[in-house]
């Protein structure tokens, strides 16, 4: 069940379907910093470990990843599913075989949260019309700091930045140097997200040093929805106008190559959309469609019987199902019935038990 | 019943002597008098009289005491055109079902039919049973007139008389024989069988709205606004007559059409089929070369013309897995995957 030696995700394949891999403990500090769902962090703090099934989606877009050819404009590949079958833990998955391959990540974890709940919005100064989140974009730049050690010295500025009248980041400074101004400037972080966004699209899949780019969005649908926030007029601000969504559709859209780009829909944090609705195109809606289309959309569904019975025998092996009854089969036929085999809704069910 | 009929004679001979009457029945020494006959009588007399229920000392209601109802003495087989021979409302006692209706109190269930008022409000339809229809259209066949043999098939009647023209007459007894709501005139018929191209039929459709259905091809024009009959056949014919006439012109502003004017998306000139040339150009599938001939040989291909199928296919029909599914094939033919 718990194969610690597939660390390597290189070999997972098809025989290992619904098996569960660990994780190694350093990994989860850098590798996820920020993209895990809440719930399964507190799973991994209970368990003391971090356990992943190995899942069809997760695999076929790392075949596909596998077999792309980087020369090519970018491949998007859209996670939609129901709610709670497993879009985030897919994404976090791929995440973690493109880290362990080498690839620069770009991990959004929920870009929802950047289209609500702001409290402050600064007018952009290098923009007149945007807006600027400083918070939001300075803890995205902090996690991104640590996902990204190593890269951070390698990759050299190919452009002079001004932030202000004394001071700028001259060319062939590593990228290490402008994350740290824009952690520590805050006032500036979101043209600093949007300058590191322009230089690794830039350099990704370019010859000499070059490195694969992988920019995982969650919740991708956020960025072409309404937003929450108003401005001091109280008219309500479009999307468009946040200087860090406006620079994520850069990043989404195809026209750069060397790396991929891998979002999941969300409905959980959406705003102004149905609970009932999970299909790409009700999400993205038309203008959403448009952007990311071509894409290639992966369903993600409910467990199916193999995959139910090895996180239920997961769970008994872990000791999570303390209940007697649920040790039988009758206690497990009732799981069955009461979750619908939904990931989410049975985690939750037997954390009761 | 003998009491009864006791009873009824002695109000009958007791009428003036009434007051007379009741002071002494309330003398309980007097009572012990009467024959015992009498006393059960009195009994329910008294009921009657401290609680004033049915007003005053003198009231003389001949209450009779309710029959069984109808429902018990109804035999299975029976003829229900005579139990509910028009439409009136439900009456409990000539319904023989254990109907209920209602909002149940707590842990309760719905109320019973027995003087439930829901029941009685809500139109019921207990009077048109296909028995009751049946002797309706056999009471009406003198009146009509046979239907022409050569018109057996719904194709037929379509093609020799595509307008169809409804309305209703209307027969009641009582002070006025008018109707107000017989002057309605419905106006039927497939667009189909009016000479359009696309472009009328199309601004047909939008100036109609609400009164063309798409899946079944029918236009269905409502008119009501005149008084008489006559007049409210005139409009409806003059309102199809303009429909047709203006459907056929085109207006100057009507060049400014929007993609957002459009009822069903194309593909040509869309954001998708830019992304996927751009994309396609920039993956050199075409071998080397630029400008339209490269755009033409791209768009001549298979794959691309799944492409453009699957997405149409989800832009007009909406959703669903397997469209999905098209999609998705398409998608990935198309970039070599």
């Amino acid at each position: 069940r718990c194969l610690s030696g597939l660390s390597k995700n290189a070999c997972q394949s098809e025989q290992h379907l619904g098996q569960y891999y660990t994780v190694p403990p350093s990994h989860f500090h850098t590798v996820f910093p920020h993209g895990l769902p809440p719930r399964y962090q507190q799973q991994v703090k209970s368990f003391n470990e971090g356990c992943v099934m190995v899942r069809q989606p997760a695999l076929e877009l790392i075949s596909h990843l596998k077999r792309a050819d980087y020369s090519k404009p970018t491949l998007r590949y859209l996670l939609y599913g129901v709610k709670g079958s497993g879009k985030t833990m897919s994404l976090c998955h791929a995440v973690h075989y493109c880290s362990k391959q080498g690839w620069l990540v770009l991990h959004i974890p929920d870009a929802h949260l950047w289209v609500k709940n702001c409290k402050e919005l600064l007018p952009s100064s290098y923009h007149a019309s945007r807006f600027d989140q400083p918070i939001q974009a300075s803890n995205w730049l902090r996690n991104f700091r640590t996902t990204n050690e190593h890269f951070l010295s390698k990759i050299k500025l190919r452009q002079r930045y001004v932030w202000t009248k004394r001071e700028s980041t001259e060319e062939g400074r590593p990228l290490g140097e402008l994350v740290d101004m824009g952690v520590s400037r805050v006032k500036s972080s979101s043209d600093v997200v949007g300058a590191v966004l322009k230089e690794l699209r830039l350099q990704a899949g370019g010859t000499e040093g070059g490195f694969r780019l992988a920019v995982a969005v969650d919740g991708v649908n956020g960025l072409w929805g309404r937003t929450t926030l108003k401005k001091e007029d109280k008219s309500p601000v479009a999307p468009e106008e946040l200087t860090l969504v406006h620079n994520l559709r850069k990043m989404i859209n195809n026209d750069w190559c060397g790396g991929a780009v891998i979002a999941t829909l969300s409905q959980t944090g959406s705003l102004y959309a149905p609970s009932s609705a999970y299909l790409p195109q009700e999400l993205l809606g038309e203008e959403g469609f448009d952007s990311m289309d071509p894409f290639i959309p992966v369903p993600v569904s409910l467990y199916s019987e193999k995959e139910f019975e090895s996180c239920y025998l997961y769970y008994l092996d872990r000791h999570w199902l303390q209940h007697p009854h649920s040790q039988t089969e009758e206690g497990k036929k009732e799981l069955i019935f009461l979750s619908n085999r939904n990931p989410s809704v049975l985690e939750r069910l037997c954390a009761f038990l | 019943m003998a009491a009864h009929t006791l009873k009824k004679s002695i109000w009958s001979l007791g009428r003036i002597h009434c007051h007379i009457y009741r002071v002494n029945v309330r003398n309980p020494l007097n009572r012990a008098t009467y024959a015992t006959a009498l006393s059960t009588n009195h009994s329910s007399q008294n009921k009657g009289f401290p609680d004033r229920g049915n007003r005053g000392p003198f009231n003389r209601r001949s209450r009779r005491e309710a029959g069984d109802p109808r429902t018990d003495r109804m035999p299975v087989d029976q003829d229900w055109t005579t139990v509910y021979p028009t439409a009136t409302p439900f009456r409990q006692g000539s319904v023989p079902l254990p109907v209920r209706m209602g909002f149940p109190v707590k842990k309760g269930v719905p109320p019973e039919k027995k003087g439930n008022l829901e029941l009685i409000k809500i139109p019921n339809f207990l009077h048109l049973t296909p028995l009751a229809i049946k002797k309706h259209c056999e009471a009406l066949k003198p009146f009509c007139t046979e239907w022409p043999s050569a018109l057996d098939t719904g194709a037929k009647c379509d093609e020799h008389f595509p307008v169809k023209v409804e309305s209703k007459d209307y027969v009641s007894a009582g002070t006025s024989l008018r109707n107000p709501s017989a002057r309605i005139v419905h106006l039927r018929l497939k667009l189909s069988c009016l000479n359009l191209d696309d472009h009328a039929r199309k601004k047909m459709v939008k100036l109609v709205g609400e009164r063309y259905c798409k899946d079944t091809d029918i236009l269905a024009i409502t008119t009501d606004s005149c008084p008489v009959r006559k007049q409210n056949y005139d409009y409806a014919m003059y309102l199809l007559t303009v429909l047709y006439h203006e459907s056929w012109k085109m207006e100057a502003w009507e060049s400014e059409k929007t993609v957002a004017d459009m009822e069903e998306y194309s593909w040509e000139d869309s954001p998708s089929q830019k992304n996927i040339m751009s994309t396609l150009v920039r993956m050199q599938v075409a071998g080397e070369g630029e400008g339209e001939a490269v755009r033409e040989e791209l768009l001549g291909r298979p794959e691309v013309q799944e492409y453009r199928d699957s997405v149409t296919r989800l832009k007009n029909e909406g959703e669903s897995e397997s469209s999905m599914h098209q999609y998705r094939d398409a998608v990935k033919k198309l970039l070599n995957l």
